[in-house]
């Protein structure tokens, strides 16, 4: 009983501390923006834009990595269940906003609305594969099947977001550029990245040995992610169609809120559909591993 | 001609369609598959 009520209180303790992050994080990032450009009243302490932004994105990482870290597989969803239900809510608030509060861009006029959802997509699909990465490194030196499950549960959510990536900015390229699809650095980069893990997750199908798996897609994982750093750079390095980095500086801010609340939105999801996707690796791993059940006595009569 | 996109509303319903249809989608088969594994364990557990 002790001991139950210790690990209760223990869990209590890390959801505070990943909620206390996340309301950081959506203080600064969709809290206090609206206070400003509706109210009128800065509640941002004073900060300047770029380091509300930074410290908004520091917290909400830090919480989902934190939620993720301090996550058992072999435990009930219900942490994975509340931060879906919380994406889901605040996907549905941030489209709202993007499709119909927000004002149309300059230029772009109605089709900017796709940045609400492609960029919140790209970031955390980058997100998912990191972790994947960390993962695979922590795996390497612990042997400890429990990231071997994370891993390959972030690595699925990563390459499903590259995929919705891909599928968004195809929309927002045929009106912008003219074409659904352009062999451009970013673009292939992007591709490349995707087709590298689909390879891994194929690979993880076809090896039967859960040894063999872990070790062969943790290297592998470790390589692949070689493309995130050149994903993410391409725009800078070679010259492209896809346009750069912005900053909070170079977005006005009323896309600012839209745009946040949709990032917190796929934010949970990723993290809720990773904690879900690591239960099912987990369960799978304990069913091969387990030894054959017991025979009835019929059956050993039928054997002999 | 002037450099500025006109319309486009069609693209902005696309683009969300596809993002709630991939989403849900993927959530559907993990809980999904979440739900066999469990009942896998429990008539694991039966059978010990």
């Amino acid at each position: 009983m002790g001991d139950q009520s210790q690990v209760s209180k223990h869990a209590a303790a890390q959801g505070a501390v990943a909620a206390g992050l996340f309301f950081v994080g959506l203080y600064f990032s969709v809290i206090a923006p609206i206070a400003e450009d509706y109210g009128g009243v800065n509640i941002a302490f004073g900060l300047p834009l770029g380091v509300r932004a930074s410290l908004a994105a520091i917290c909400g990482v830090a919480g989902a990595i934190f939620l993720l870290i301090v996550d058992d597989p072999k435990s009930r969803a219900r942490r994975a269940a509340i931060l879906v239900g919380a994406g889901l809510v605040l996907l549905l608030l941030g489209s709202y906003w993007g499709l119909f509060i927000a004002p149309p861009e300059t230029y772009m006029g109605q089709v900017q609305r796709i940045m609400y959802v492609h960029v919140p997509t790209a970031w955390n699909a980058l997100l998912a594969i990191t972790f994947g990465f960390g993962c695979a490194i922590v795996f390497l030196f612990k042997g400890d099947f429990r990231w071997d499950a994370y891993m390959e549960s972030s690595i699925e959510v990563g390459t499903v977001l590259g995929f919705l990536l891909c599928c968004q900015g195809a929309i927002w390229a045929k009106p912008t550029w003219g074409v659904w699809w352009d062999w451009d650095p970013r673009l292939t980069t992007t591709a490349v990245l995707i087709f590298a893990f689909l390879g891994i997750l194929a690979l993880r199908n076809f090896v039967e040995d859960p040894v063999k798996r872990a070790i062969w897609s943790s290297v592998a994982t470790i390589i692949a992610y070689v493309d995130v750093p050149i994903v993410f750079y391409s725009v800078k390095w070679w010259n492209s169609l896809h346009q750069q980095q912005s900053t909070p500086n170079t977005v006005s801010s009323v896309f600012h809120i839209p745009l946040r609340l949709n990032a917190f939105a796929v934010l949970f999801l990723m993290t809720g559909f990773i904690m879900l996707r690591a239960r099912v690796a987990a369960l799978r791993l304990s069913h091969e591993i387990a030894p054959p059940p017991l025979l009835s006595a019929e059956e050993v009569g039928e054997l002999a | 001609m002037r450099g500025v996109v006109s319309g486009g509303w069609a693209y902005v319903w696309a683009a969300y369609t596809v993002t709630a249809t991939i989403l849900v989608v993927y959530g559907v088969s993990v809980i999904t598959r979440l739900r066999d594994e469990w009942s896998r364990q429990a008539k694991g557990r039966q059978a010990q």
